[in-house]
């Protein structure tokens, strides 16, 4: 296994003019005790938000918010197919120039590949955003703790992923599936994400056929070399439009990176499937 | 590289079985036991994947977590 480094930033446009930006980077080191190590900013930053006063009645100004996490992250490997990760991540909220609490976070997560079948088989399980809660002046909210659990399964050209998630303190559920299908270069996505919940302000007086609508998702991506430029889209419902992403990774070193995709026929043989790094993050 | 795993070998020994097990137990017990509330407000946009992979297959941060092969290349997990 050899050294590998790799930067990841991704942007997305949200519905009124809400924007989310995150930029992270990690190094592998090839090594089973520190496998890999990460460091990632994500910013969401709200502008525009009508001012009013403690009765709810319009007082015409305009306000802005943001959010931010620097969050520092290492993977390790437990045994050849056993690998285990930890984030640590620090947060803090600003509402019209108000600032939180600097609080301390957490992510929990392990995954084991089988590779007792004809193609890799990956499972794996994580707890995430435990810890502090955001606190402004008395009042402290809990972070969105989940426990996740999800499988992937390659199935010839294609790769078929499903989860599922638990929201501790919201107590709902989602469940998600996703079909990538990779024609050379080019992988095409699509994905389906079900909710139990009815808090989702968008779906609230949709019909029954567009919330059934509201959970699909597609999107493209191209591998060039080294570069990866990952594009996505959903709609959650039609009166906010639709909701596009767009990532771009670049990796240096490492047997895998984003480099062409072609079955490996030895792929048991091959310690270093996990081109890393970054996934340790979420970023990926 | 060495062909032996740092920590251990799969499946592992009934001692580390024994404490993963009681971890995960207390922490499931821990995090089944919370509180409910009828919103999170705190922090919700860590609920948003920066991975646009992830939220095309479904928006979901797990399948980032699993870090999911891609199409026909073997290149599974990282984790959480």
């Amino acid at each position: 296994m050899s050294r590998s480094f790799e930067v990841f930033s991704s942007y997305a446009a949200l519905m009124d003019g809400t924007q989310y930006a995150h930029l992270a980077a990690a190094f592998s080191s090839g090594r089973d005790a520190l496998d890999s190590l990460g460091l990632s900013v994500t910013r969401l930053q709200i502008s525009g938000l009508q001012g009013a006063d403690s009765a709810g009645n319009k007082t015409g100004d305009s306000l802005g918010s943001g959010d931010m996490a620097v969050a520092l992250a290492g993977a390790t490997r437990l045994a050849s197919n056993l690998r285990l990760g930890l984030t640590a991540k620090a947060l803090q909220s600003e509402i019209a120039g108000y600032k939180s609490n600097m609080a301390l976070a957490g992510d929990l997560g392990l995954t084991y590949t089988s590779s007792r079948f004809s193609k890799p088989l990956s499972v794996g399980m994580s707890v995430t955003n435990f810890g502090q809660g955001i606190k402004f002046r008395d009042q402290r909210d809990p972070l969105p703790t989940a426990i996740n659990m999800g499988l992937s399964v390659p199935m010839g050209p294609a790769t078929a992923v499903a989860e599922i998630n638990r929201r501790v303190y919201e107590q709902r559920t989602e469940a998600g599936m996703g079909l990538e299908y990779g024609i050379g270069a080019v992988s095409l996505r699509a994905g389906y994400l079900a909710r139990t919940d009815s808090g989702n302000l968008a779906l609230k007086d949709q019909s029954g056929a567009r919330r059934v609508l509201g959970g699909l998702s597609g999107g493209v991506g191209i591998h060039m070399g080294a570069a990866r430029l990952d594009y996505a889209f959903s709609q959650q419902a039609v009166e906010f439009g639709t909701t596009q992403r767009i990532a771009l990774s670049l990796q240096w070193g490492g047997p895998s990176g984003h480099r062409a995709q072609r079955p490996d026929v030895n792929w048991k043989a091959n310690r270093d499937w996990s081109d890393s790094l970054i996934k340790s993050m979420g970023s990926y | 590289m060495s062909a032996t795993p740092f920590l251990l070998d799969f499946p592992p020994s009934p001692a580390i079985l024994h404490s993963v097990t009681w971890i995960g137990l207390t922490l499931g017990i821990t995090l089944l036991a919370a509180p409910a509330e009828a919103a999170v407000s705190g922090a919700s946009f860590l609920e948003i994947t920066p991975s646009a992979r992830s939220y095309a297959l479904g928006m979901s941060n797990a399948v980032s977590s699993l870090g999911a092969p891609r199409p026909s290349a073997p290149t599974p997990p990282t984790l959480a």
